[in-house]
């Protein structure tokens, strides 16, 4: 996977790309962790070149909503494709984070 | 239709295996959201095995079976690891908040719910797991 960061609105926005799984998570953890050690706790996973995430995929973006949660940090999530909103769906996890449609309102919010 | 893989139990192997995986069973044409999950669900039995499957350093072999036939779609895996049998997981509660909320337990959930039927057997000391989807007209 591939993982652009881009600093706007005083959050990070993490542009995710590819397939978030068993190979790429390793990846997306030690980005995150990297950020949330330089003090960074607002973040925005834009998952609009997300076509795959596998249960390791979802663990990661749990383990950064729950670091951020406790340190009174922001996760917002937004532009998902429907396939992958399903999964999030049936793992019970959308309610769990701040989704949003587009980029601009993950901003703004 | 059908094809066999044999893949070591070793993570780095697993990305090699999903492309080889889509390019086989892409002349059967099945719809583009039911070969996403079957990619999933490889992933999250495969990974299972290479991570929990092995107490020894040794290298091991996965057998993957994919059969295409009337309508449904059989994948049947197989390995020597020590038993572990997927369908007697409980199932993660998916009401809890985010602090309460364990951070693993989703990958064999996920199979079940994406598949109509699995099936675990233990034969010849080997784990052998059935999962079955048939396309809904």
């Amino acid at each position: 996977m591939k993982i652009t960061v881009t600093e706007a609105n005083n959050y990070s926005i993490l542009d995710l790309e590819g397939r978030i799984d068993v190979t790429g998570s390793p990846q997306l953890e030690n980005e995150v962790t990297r950020r949330i050690d330089a003090g960074k706790n607002r973040l925005v996973f834009d998952c609009s070149g997300v076509d795959y995430i596998s249960s390791s995929g979802l663990r990661v973006f749990l383990f950064t909503q729950k670091v951020l949660t406790r340190s009174s940090g922001k996760l917002h999530v937004c532009c998902m494709k429907s396939e992958i909103r399903d999964i999030f769906e049936m793992t019970g996890l959308l309610g769990l984070f701040s989704v949003f449609e587009t980029r601009e309102e993950a901003l703004n919010s | 239709m059908k094809s066999t893989f044999k893949i070591e139990n070793k993570i780095e192997v697993l990305a090699d295996f999903a492309e080889a995986f889509q390019r086989e069973v892409e002349p059967w044409n099945l719809p583009p959201a039911l070969q996403m999950n079957l990619d999933l669900v490889l992933e999250e039995v495969l990974s299972n095995i290479i991570h929990y499957g092995f107490s020894d350093q040794q290298l091991h072999w996965i057998e993957i079976h994919a059969v295409y036939e009337n309508g449904t779609v059989m994948l049947r895996i197989s390995d020597d690891g020590v038993p572990f049998d997927p369908t007697e997981k409980a199932a993660p509660d998916l009401t809890q908040s985010i602090e309460d909320r364990p951070v693993g337990g989703l990958g064999i959930f996920l199979v079940r719910k994406l598949m109509d039927q699995v099936t675990y057997l233990r034969e010849n000391d080997h784990n052998i797991l059935i999962l079955e989807k048939t396309i809904s007209s």
